[in-house]
């Protein structure tokens, strides 16, 4: 009988070591299914009295970034790749400056609609660039990555690479719809 | 009766069947932690199968009050190198009230002083960029960059040496070999770093080359056990003798970034504990300036 109850002890450890080895699914693996990152465009038009500043600042508040700076204009095109300057109206850039991590929160306003749709190209192409970075250098944050929002809605283009991507989306519609 | 004793010697064949199985699963577990955490490094594996290439074997004996490092020498080949890895310390971790107090000794430096100079490192010196303390074309920064492909990466059309060609800096400031401490082999990187030395003073004849200690780790980095202090000292040990052999300067910016602990100074550390703060940046251009100047 005590034998069984060993053979049936052992079973059971064996049983719970093959199931924890299983379930040890890599992080980024999971969100990278859970959330792909998104490129979208909507037609809603904000109200004209919002800044760009003033939705990265809301952002922060909720969704701060280590060491986060603010870029100036003359260094967009060191981000974003064939971005054209000459084209923004208003705008706020924040990265984390430390390169310790890939976040960065980037809300532009263009002269045209027109302007914004070229102009989500390079944000496309700075995104791909931080994934092709990051991936093999800091895999637990590809997460941020991952999950990351490009959208367009009428002259406004926003990119958000933050730890809650989701929340961060959902202060930037609260300016921009 | 006998059925019973056929059932009991089944029985007992499972159970030591088990017993097996779940011996070789803790010995594989221990081995990924070990690995996980820093203890048992790819190094030590290779060096398994080729004992006659081993790199050196580090036995570190924690007391409760004292820190004791043994070190067995090298044993080379006639391929490998004839240098020998250093003695690698442990930080005391002993706080004082004073650690913030020292390590913030000075930031002040004058931005006219490096108008020609040229930086060259990994994620780190990115920030150089990022902070805005100098334009893209006086740094070569990557993240992840380490002294093996510091050698060949490119960016913008250029390599770190081409793009010095191209400039004919003042003075020329390497960082590298943090990104490396978990899987390059410390003598291994101090190597590459002369050889990328050897590159920079052959198209730039005229500049000064400045080689700068990889900086340190917090405490709480360095128990994680990706990159540790000992990796840290160890490095910057071999650095600095490849520096006196190749005859350029080594520039201990480490020492000027920890606290009294021997760690990195929570002052200028970023959360992960291995990059800088915007301080640290204004700490090590202000300690190149002053160390040229003297």
């Amino acid at each position: 009988m005590k034998k069984k109850i060993l053979l049936a002890m052992l079973t059971a450890v064996l049983a719970v070591t093959a199931a924890s080895c299983g379930g040890n699914t890599p992080a980024s693996t999971t969100k990278a299914t859970e959330a792909p990152a998104t490129a979208d465009t909507a037609a809603a038009e904000p109200a004209a009295d919002v800044n760009a500043a003033d939705i990265t600042k809301a952002v922060l508040d909720e969704v701060p970034i280590n060491s986060a700076f603010e870029k100036k204009k003359e260094s967009l095109p060191d981000y974003f790749d064939g971005l054209d300057v000459d084209a923004i109206e208003d705008f706020s850039y924040y990265i984390c400056a430390s390169g310790a991590y890939p976040d960065e929160i980037a809300v532009f306003r263009f002269k045209t609609s027109d302007n914004a749709d070229a102009a989500v190209k390079a944000v496309v192409d700075r995104l791909a660039y931080q994934k092709e970075t990051y991936e093999t250098y800091t895999p637990d944050e590809m997460y941020k990555i991952d999950s990351a929002v490009i959208k367009q809605t009428g002259n406004w283009v926003y990119y958000l690479v933050t730890s809650d991507n989701e929340k961060a989306e959902s202060i930037v519609k609260g300016f921009l719809g | 009766m006998a059925k019973k004793n056929k059932v009991d010697g089944i029985s007992l064949a499972i159970v030591i069947l088990n017993i097996a199985i779940v011996a070789v699963l803790i010995l594989l577990v221990v081995l990924i932690y070990l690995y996980m955490t820093g203890k048992l490094e790819p190094a030590d594996v290779a060096n398994m199968d080729q004992p006659k290439e081993a790199a050196s074997i580090v036995t570190t004996v924690i007391t409760t009050d004292t820190v004791e490092t043994e070190i067995e020498p090298e044993e080379e080949t006639a391929e490998t190198t004839t240098e020998t890895e250093p003695e690698e310390t442990e930080p005391s971790g002993e706080e004082t009230e004073e650690s913030t107090l020292t390590a913030i000794e000075s930031d002040s430096y004058d931005e006219s002083f490096f108008a020609n100079d040229y930086f060259i490192g990994d994620s780190i010196y990115t920030g150089l960029i990022n902070y805005g303390y100098f334009p893209e074309s006086q740094v070569f920064a990557q993240v992840g960059l380490n002294p093996d492909s510091a050698l060949t990466k490119e960016e913008g059309g250029y390599t770190a040496v081409s793009k010095a060609e191209a400039m004919q800096p003042k003075r020329i400031f390497i960082m590298l070999g943090s990104n490396g401490l978990a899987y390059l082999g410390n003598t291994h990187m101090a190597d590459q770093m002369k050889v990328l030395v050897e590159q920079l003073r052959e198209v730039c004849p005229d500049s000064y080359i400045y080689v700068v200690s990889i900086p340190p780790v917090t405490k709480e980095h360095d128990a994680e056990g990706q990159e540790t202090m000992v990796m840290v000292n160890g490095y910057n040990k071999l650095l600095k003798s490849m520096c006196e052999e190749a005859g350029v300067v080594y520039l201990d910016l480490c020492s000027k970034l920890e606290d009294n602990t021997g760690y990195f100074s929570e002052a200028y550390a970023e959360a992960d504990g291995l990059h800088f703060l915007g301080t640290a940046y204004k700490r090590m251009l202000s300690f190149f300036q002053r160390s040229i100047e003297l």
